[in-house]
């Protein structure tokens, strides 16, 4: 069978049906109504799907894997390695001299034009922990776990504007069309919890510059798409039922619908009818457990208090206690986006202010999940979609003005990772005295989302999806598994 | 001799294998070419031939290079040098000698394939590549029942050989409503149903298409699916996804449907229009037009996108696009490699690039001072619009006129200049003058990013935020200081020109306080500002309200927006700064919607104050004796006196008055293709990377396919000519198989996107083939193909799956039932609204804007702010083809339905089935005012009738069928529930209303 028709199969369950021996009678349709259909994916193509087995509603990875589920904190605009984590004493000597001549020649930048100057970060850095790590004092909090996290100083893509980078990151290619890691990882595991979706997005800010595409399911079956949990109006569109409309009321169409359907099926005969009747009570049973899940006023004084949470404010500590609580119900992939880290000015100030933003509420998550025992199993990883660069940025283009910025950089910078089968405590790659070039343990965003599926028990090179003639992947044709990174 | 261990062992696991039947024999086409094509062409293949050996053909490989050696022993894996090679340990000898080695499965089934004889087809041109010719009908009578015309005998001949009986044909009912959804994707009427079943006569089903074949809304249902191979969309994609106007395309696309255009003029006009000989006698725009498919690309006009590679992405776009929709191939594999499956060369690829690759840029530097910050440009044409020429030609006569009343006003002042300055010099003691001030530091509260120009004004750009305070630092040694003016100026980068940021229809702005500070020595204080006077204020908003720190409205222009403003502060007292003071301005822009200003510039006024002040350049001027003076000083003082006088400026105010009727009165644009004057070179650009290129190549075709017709210009024309070519194998085949998908849910062949090596072979091949040249021969005529679709038994088929039939061909490749699938994302409201009575039948224009839910396009890093604003009246009721497509923020309810973002071109969209579908069906508030209007017409269209009759007219509408007892039954109780509940009919009849719109059968083509 081709991988396709595989798939499509096992989203529209005919294979479970047909594999269960069962007809359309009450029987096959109430087991399925005891499923989640957010899990309707597992049907990794390979080998296996010549003959397919069949499907279970969780995850059937292709090893044992390290990490559940995964919680990413993306940095919409692209935060300054060099001024949190990445540190470099030999800027100060240089601060304010022309950059070397290699950091321009042949090169590309948005917006530097001709020969910027060098900028030393205006911030401290101190160590952390028994690992000893270097975190700029902006991140107060986030120091306090350092012997939780891998810091990756020596990340690189290939993009360096925003929404292309943003995508390559996201989808593995750098324009509009493919399905988001998110969806990948959804397509090959399906979903733990059978009220919510499998792939959840948070927001705090403006959304990204590349918009919905980034948790769009791409070509994968809209079912792997990212739903947006909104923290301020109704929490899922369409959610609510119109005004007016009781809870009881909802039950009755829903019933005739039901009966209605059910007629349909026993006389037409399509399993697609069957999917239809359970997606119906799965939407159901989201109107209460998406209000439920989203009302963090029920948490504890002391846990409101660890991540700054402040119930009815949304906010990315709001978000991040949000995303504890979405994978303590078995959520997949929850993608949080922050915006305005893009500070090509007044970085002095504009900085310290997004660090204010994020540090406590990403910081609490990583001991939240841990005191709760999640953090083994949860992989959490946080960073943009590119670096910046070593040298001012302002109005005139060469750094010599005053409040500069820094320009978008590809070819070093820093995320880290947590938790699931990550190294805790480590400082992995290296760049040179000045942060521009990587001498240590290059890891391409390719590579960080093989290492990411491989976490999760994917191989990255088999979890494929024929479309369009090709076999695609979420790395395309490139990645390779960051061993130095795995516990 | 080998030992007899290692002969025997794989005779044994071979013989083992073949019992149990786990591994097949190997087969060269589907397990061995692949790998050949995949490690060893790029040495060794059609191109290169390495040491002398070419491994294309058997009898080559065996022959071996120039070590002599065999690379090839059929039956002995042991003896072939191929194998060797792959397995040395000699780190010299050993292949691929540049690439990673092979995997041990990969060798050990190249063994495996030369020990079983190493079976080499000759003729290996695999069926997809060979031009169909028309196959004989089967001779096949029976039943004859299940023959309506040739499309059915191919298909029972197949039946028969399964021993499968066809399905009985589905109820007239039921074949009305599918072939309407199919034909026009609208549900048949009520009227439209009682006469069909009132048409006993032969003909009937005839009559049905053939109306439908003609209604206007054909073009309508068939455009959407050539819109997603297209990928059209509204807007540019990426972070500056800002609206473009390209709609004039996708109307072409409907209104050539409904005409019929033939298929090969069809894809002329898209792939080439601009450059086909215009007719003399025509003065279509519609060849033009048509090209906007491939502008449909998307494009990155993020600020700093480096613009050359932006343009080789959407070279590469068109590239991909062109072959996915009209050769049914990948070919995006060969961007980079030689394609490892199909016969497909890099260099193949990069000669079909040279052919899109001489059109204009699409992207340029907004202004002519920036680096970074990108305008969206390329080539577009106006439309025609005859209802405003007339009115337009006026306006162009008062425009001349009002430009020689001006040019008559300006001579006059010249003229008279030699007496003004007489008196201008003795009024210039004591005249006012102006400074600008040196910026020397700025900040934005908003942090946007700013540049300060030659001028000394400051510009802001990129992304507006909402509210914005401007501080600016000035340092002046300027004596008798009596005022402070603020100019708002205008830039051709600032939405609408400014000099407001926030909107391009309306660039206003709101300046809520301005202060100033002057800190000398003896440090700061504060300067008392007591009187203002400006170019113009909006009513009530004089700059007079920044005097009052108590009053928040401040100052703004609308609607004199598009032209340069100032505002005058004069100062309490003079203040005197020769010993240098420090100056720190003010501007806060509260007002929200990025109502603050995009360009200002600061000067100080030294003299009267009050009177209008005079330029530090025309002062200047005025005390040079004018022969001393330079043709600057003369022109400057010459602006100077235009400016001031109020002829001219009433001449000034009545021209922009007309400029703004005309602008007003501009037709519609869209976008198109055009070649640049010199071709650009075209390079194989190694491993895809444009900044790696290789060796130059000309425009060209694959070796592979059919030849280019002699004589060409080497231009996209050929290609077109070249893809629509009789000899062409494909083209014909994919297109009628992504009909046929549309039409049965599935194509012919399974992978429409893919006729290649790889994709999925046809499971009624002869019928393919016959569709594709009665395709061609019927003068490539979609409508005749649709229309023996239509009517053919197969099509007419229950699409009922039987126990039988599941468990025999549950996913329908023999063709024993009809279709029975989802409609798609547009389809599916299109068709809730059109039940509801609530769907405008109006047909082409701009985009529309339906409801939903407020706030999804407000907040985005990047582009234009554009609020979401419902259209008006029917406009939003416009079947969804209509809807506007923003790529970064598309219509949720569409995507949830599985619509596609329109960022790259889609042949086929999955068809999923999710709660939020439910969801979307049960709450989104368009769903619920259809339950409300249906529910309404319910009442309208039955008002004496009881309870049950109201049921069966809203389930006819609905479905177009009747209940059965049962189903009636059960929407009566809900009734009664609801009505019981709520002693309101209108709430239990919408009740029944959205049950029935969300039923499985109400969004199911059956």
């Amino acid at each position: 069978m081709h991988p396709r028709e595989a798939h499509l199969r096992s989203v529209t369950r005919r294979t479970f049906l047909h594999n269960s021996g069962l007809g359309f009678g009450a029987v096959a349709l109430n087991q399925l109504l005891a499923r989640s259909l957010f899990a309707a994916a597992p049907s990794l193509p390979g080998p296996q799907t010549q003959n397919p087995r069949p499907q279970t509603p969780n995850s059937r990875p292709h090893f044992a894997p390290r990490a559940k589920r995964v919680i990413y904190l993306h940095m919409v605009g692209a935060p300054s390695q060099l001024d949190l984590f990445d540190h470099k004493p030999a800027l100060a000597a240089l601060d304010g001299q022309p950059c070397p001549d290699e950091f321009i020649k042949g090169k590309r930048f948005a917006f530097l034009r001709g020969h910027p100057r060098i900028a030393a970060t205006k911030f401290s850095f101190a160590r952390h922990g028994q690992s000893g790590a270097e975190i700029s004092a902006l991140l107060p909090h986030l120091a306090g776990v350092a012997d939780e996290i891998a810091l990756v100083r020596s990340v690189h893509t290939d993009e360096f504007n925003h929404a292309p980078a943003q995508l390559l990151l996201h989808t593995g290619f750098g324009r509009p069309g493919r399905p988001s890691g998110g969806s990948w990882v959804t397509y090959g595991l399906g979903s733990e919890n059978a009220d919510l979706p499998a792939y959840v997005v948070l927001q705090s800010g403006p959304l990204a510059g590349a918009g919905t595409q980034l948790w769009s399911a791409g070509f994968l079956p809209s079912v792997h798409q990212g739903v947006q949990f909104r923290t301020s109006g109704e929490p899922v569109l369409f959610l609510e039922n119109p005004k007016g409309v009781a809870p009881s009321d909802r039950r009755q169409v829903l019933d005739a619908v039901r009966r209605l359907n059910e007629t349909q099926l026993a006389d037409a005969g399509d399993p697609e009818i069957a999917t239809r009747i359970a997606q119906y009570e799965l939407a159901f049973r989201m109107q209460a457990s998406v209000p439920e899940l989203m009302d963090i006023s029920r948490e504890s004084a002391a846990t409101l208090a660890l991540y700054g949470a402040e119930p009815g404010k949304p906010s990315f500590a709001n978000n991040c206690l949000l995303a504890r609580r979405l994978v303590e119900r078995g959520v997949r992939m929850v993608q949080l986006y922050d915006a305005d880290w893009d500070h090509h000015n007044n970085l002095a100030t504009r900085l310290p202010a997004k660090c204010r933003d994020v540090d406590r509420g990403m910081a609490a998550l990583i001991r939240d999940l841990k005191q709760r025992g999640l953090l083994d199993d949860t992989l959490v990883i946080w960073g943009g979609e590119f670096g910046r660069t070593p040298m001012a940025q302002s109005d005139t283009g060469n750094g010599t003005a005053s409040n500069p910025g820094r320009d978008h950089h590809k070819d070093a910078y820093t995320m880290w990772l947590a938790g699931g089968g990550v190294k805790r405590g480590v400082s992995f790659g290296a760049t040179d005295d000045l942060g521009y070039h990587i001498t240590e343990n290059p890891v391409h965003v390719h590579d960080l989302n093989a290492t990411l599926l491989h976490l999760l028990g994917l191989d990255h090179e088999r979890l494929t999806f024929r479309y369009q003639g090709r076999d695609y992947r979420l790395t395309d044709v490139h990645g390779k598994v960051v061993k130095g990174l795995l516990a | 001799m080998p030992s007899p261990r290692v002969i025997l062992f794989p005779l044994v696991l071979a013989t083992a294998a073949a019992l149990s039947g786990a591994e097949p024999r190997v087969d060269f086409a589907r397990d061995i070419r692949p790998l050949l094509a995949a490690h060893c062409y790029d040495c060794h293949g059609p191109e290169k031939t390495k040491g002398g050996l070419s491994l294309t053909s058997r009898s080559l490989a065996a022959r071996g290079g120039e070590s002599g050696a065999p690379a090839l022993v059929p039956g002995q894996s042991a003896k072939s040098e191929l194998i060797a090679r792959l397995t040395t340990a000699s780190d010299d000898d050993v292949m691929p000698q540049k690439a990673a080695r092979l995997k041990p499965a990969e060798i050990a089934l190249l063994s495996r394939w030369i020990d079983e004889g190493a079976v080499w087809p000759d003729n290996l041109t695999h069926w997809a590549y060979v031009a169909p010719v028309r196959p004989p009908i089967p001779a096949i009578t029976d039943p004859p029942s299940a023959i309506a015309n040739p499309i059915d005998a191919f298909v029972l001949a197949k039946l028969h050989a399964a021993g499968v009986s066809p399905s009985p044909a589905a109820d007239r009912a039921r074949w009305l409503r599918r072939v309407s959804l199919d034909l026009i994707g609208l549900p048949p009427t009520l009227a439209e149903l009682a006469a069909f079943e009132a048409d006993t006569t032969p003909g009937a089903h005839e009559r049905v298409v053939d109306r439908l074949l003609a209604s206007p809304h054909y073009g309508e249902k068939w455009a959407r699916p050539w819109l997603d191979l297209a990928r059209y969309a509204d807007s540019h994609g990426f972070q500056r996804d800002d609206l473009r106007e390209s709609w004039p395309y996708r109307d072409w696309v409907v209104r050539a449907m409904n005409a019929d255009l033939p298929f090969d003029q069809f894809t002329l006009m898209q792939i080439a229009g601009d450059l086909l000989p215009r007719d003399p006698k025509s003065q279509s725009l519609d060849p033009l037009i048509a090209t906007g498919f491939h502008r449909a690309a998307p494009t990155n006009v993020e600020a700093g996108t480096d613009q050359e590679e932006g343009r080789v992405n959407q070279v590469i776009d068109r590239v991909n696009t062109t072959a996915t929709v009209w050769l049914g191939t990948t070919l995006e594999c060969a961007q980079c490699h030689n394609h490892k499956y199909d016969p497909f060369t890099q260099r193949d690829y990069y000669r079909l690039f040279a052919y899109f690759n001489s059109t204009e840029r699409e992207t340029a530097f907004a202004t002519a001072k920036a680096t970074a910050t990108l305008a969206f440009t390329g080539p577009f044409v106006s439309l025609p619009d005859a209802a405003n020429d007339a009115q337009r030609a006026a306006i162009t006569t008062r425009l001349k006129k009002n430009d020689d009343d001006l040019a008559a006003a300006t001579e006059k002042l010249r003229t008279g200049l030699p007496a003004w300055e007489t008196a201008a010099r003795a009024a210039l003691a004591a005249a006012p003058q102006s400074h600008a001030l040196d910026v020397s530091a700025f900040e934005s509260s908003a942090a946007s990013p700013h540049r300060i120009l030659e001028d000394q004004s400051v510009l802001l750009f990129d992304d507006v935020p909402d509210r914005d305070t401007y501080t600016v630092t000035a340092r002046t040694t300027l004596a008798g200081i009596t005022a402070f003016k603020l100019e708002a100026l205008t830039d051709p980068s600032l939405p609408g020109n400014g000099p407001g940021r926030g909107d391009s229809a309306r660039p206003n702005f709101v300046l809520n306080a301005f202060t100033v500070t002057a800190t000398t020595s003896a440090g700061p204080a504060p300067v008392r500002l007591v009187r203002a006077t400006q170019s113009f204020a909006q009513n009530g908003f004089p700059a007079a309200n920044l005097l009052d720190a108590k009053n928040p409205k401040g100052w703004a222009i609308s609607p004199q927006f598009g032209r340069d403003h100032w505002a005058v502060f004069e100062l309490a007292e003079p203040l005197d700064a020769r010993a240098g003071t420090t100056l720190v301005f003010t501007l806060a822009q509260n007002f929200g919607s990025g109502r603050t200003i995009g360009r200002f510039r600061l000067s100080a006024i030294t003299g009267q104050a009050g009177a209008p002040p005079v330029p530090a350049e025309v002062a200047a001027a005025l005390r040079t004796p004018p022969a001393a003076r330079t043709a600057a000083q003369a022109d400057a003082l010459l602006a100077h006196v235009v400016a001031h006088d109020a002829t001219i400026a009433t001449l000034r105010q009545a021209r922009r008055r007309t400029e703004q009727e005309l602008a007003k009165l501009t037709g519609p644009r869209t976008l198109v293709m055009r070649e640049v004057g010199e071709p650009r070179m075209t390079s194989v650009l190694k491993r895809g990377n444009f900044l790696d290129p290789g060796e130059h190549v000309a425009p060209g075709v694959p070796a592979t396919l059919h030849p280019l017709a002699p004589g060409g210009a080497g231009n996209r024309l050929d290609l077109a000519r070249w893809l629509v070519s009789r000899d062409n194998p494909l083209v014909a085949r994919v297109t009628v198989n992504r009909w046929w998908q549309e039409f049965f849910g599935e194509g012919l062949v399974r992978t429409p996107e893919d006729f290649g090596v790889k994709g999925e072979p046809p499971t009624h091949p002869e019928l393919l083939d016959w569709l594709a040249v009665e395709f061609m021969e019927g003068g490539w005529s979609m409508k005749k193909i649709h229309r023996l679709i239509a009517l053919s038994a197969t099509y007419q088929q229950s699409s009922r799956l039987t126990p039988a039939l599941r468990a025999r061909d549950d996913r329908n490749r023999l063709l024993a039932r009809g279709p029975r699938f989802r409609l798609e994302a547009e389809a599916i409201r299109d068709n809730a609204l059109a039940i509801a009575g609530l769907l405008s039948p109006k047909i082409g224009g701009p985009p529309v804007r339906p409801y939903q839910p407020p706030g999804l396009w407000d907040s985005k890093v990047g582009g234009d702010r554009v609020t979401y604003e419902v259209s008006p009246g029917e406009d939003a009721y416009r079947r969804g083809l209509y809807t506007i497509w923003k790529r970064a923020s598309p219509y949720p309810s569409f995507v949830n339905f599985d619509a596609s973002s329109r960022g790259a071109c889609t042949v086929r969209r999955s068809r999923s089935n999710t709660p939020l579908q439910a969801l979307t069906l049960l709450n989104d508030p368009v769903y619920v005012e259809a339950a409300a209007a249906l529910a309404a017409r319910i009442v309208r269209e039955r008002p004496d009738a009881g309870v049950p009759a109201r049921v069966t007219h809203a389930f006819r509408l609905c479905l177009t069928r009747e209940p059965t007892a049962a189903e009636r039954v059960t929407l009566e109780e809900l009734f009664a529930q609801q009505n019981a509940t709520h002693r309101d009919e209108q709430v239990a009849w919408q009740a029944v209303a959205s049950a029935l719109l969300n039923l499985d059968e109400t969004i199911t083509k059956n």
